[in-house]
């Protein structure tokens, strides 16, 4: 049931049944209390006078991951969220490339409701390096104008000019808006 | 209307017109589903029993920037954002950049504050890329805790990217900044 704004009561006047049942039970079953299912979560709005439960998501690859493509590719880690407009991701590698002063670049893409091809826009750069002289950086992005549903962030990977870019201890974590 | 602690139903006792407007109408008009306008907000604790909506903000540039001032003031400031901030703030910004004509100097991207509050971060909490060779680029992550208790001031606050070099000329580009507001 959706929120009503709640009435003004007035003297004299019999409060029905069927607004005690809209007024009170509705309108409570519109908190976060009511709402709340998942320790952990948080809650947002999703429109005017309606909130929704989040639970933050994330997900830690140890392993390695290598390529020699100047196009963004990769499949892991991986967090899915639903989304009603924005997310906010959090990410970190371990990145070395084995051609001194060469780049590597981590970013991360999205898949479902929305669709956002990973971009050298928010992506994490080691560079200036020696060869395969590993730093661990992070990221942030917020990703804006998401359609409301189900979303896929996954990070991808890429290497500059040269050599073979490695990324390992890799991190994603996602607040869902 | 104010949130009043919620009283304790009598038996016997009639209920007034004025006491169902005391606590129900006004403490629902404290919930968050009535403090909710707009899509992506979330919701904090603006004080005992006060919740207020709040919403993640960023901007961003995309345009590159060559730069050979080597203090924060003689520099651009950008990108921007602007919104009411309580208690505390998280800012996330980020860059990619190096510097383009010397070897092993830095290059840093700090943030201001202005507004309600005159903050300067300076190098003490800058991003900062050093050590490369000319012409190769970093992009990481800096952040900082704005802490209301001894640095913010709630209200309009305006929070800003700046930039400076050690030496020669920097590149700066791909920036974001991102703020969360508490």
């Amino acid at each position: 049931m959706a929120w009503t704004t709640p009435m003004t009561f007035v003297a004299g006047n019999q409060l029905t049944a069927a607004q005690l049942n809209q007024q009170l039970r509705d309108n409570l079953l519109e908190t976060a209390t009511a709402k709340a299912a998942d320790a952990g979560s948080y809650f947002v709005a999703t429109a005017a006078n309606a909130i929704a439960q989040r639970t933050p998501g994330g997900q830690t690859t140890l392993g390695s991951t290598s390529t020699s493509s100047t196009s963004y590719s990769g499949t892991a880690p991986t967090v899915t969220r639903t989304c009603q407009t924005m997310a906010l991701v959090l990410f970190s590698a371990q990145a070395s490339n084995d051609n001194a002063n060469y780049g590597s670049y981590a970013s991360v893409a999205v898949s479902g409701a929305t669709t956002v091809a990973a971009n050298d826009d928010w992506c994490l750069t080691v560079d200036g390096q020696p060869a395969s002289q590993p730093m661990r950086v992070a990221m942030a992005h917020l990703f804006t104008g998401l359609n409301a549903g189900s979303h896929t962030f996954t990070m991808q990977y890429k290497r500059g000019g040269a050599g073979t870019a490695t990324f390992t201890r890799r991190s994603l974590a996602v607040l869902s808006f | 209307m104010p949130w009043t602690a919620p009283l304790t139903f009598v038996s016997g006792a009639a209920l007034t017109a004025a006491q169902m407007n005391t606590h129900l109408r006004n403490n629902f008009q404290e919930l968050a589903p009535a403090h909710a306008t707009l899509a992506g907000q979330f919701f904090v604790a603006d004080g005992a029993n006060k919740l207020r909506s709040r919403m993640i903000k960023n901007a961003v540039t995309t345009d590159e920037a060559f730069l050979k001032n080597t203090e924060y003031s003689s520099g651009p400031v950008g990108p921007e954002v602007t919104m009411y901030t309580g208690k505390h703030v998280i800012a996330l910004w980020a860059f990619a950049g190096g510097n383009d004509t010397v070897d092993d100097s830095a290059v840093y991207g700090s943030l201001i504050v202005s507004g309600e509050s005159d903050i300067e971060l300076g190098d003490a909490h800058s991003a900062i890329y050093d050590g490369q060779p000319q012409d190769n680029n970093m992009r990481n992550l800096q952040m900082h805790f704005f802490h209301g208790d001894t640095e913010l001031t709630p209200g309009e606050n305006t929070f800003s990217m700046v930039y400076r070099v050690r030496e020669g000329a920097g590149r700066f580009f791909d920036r974001e900044l991102i703020v969360i507001p508490f």
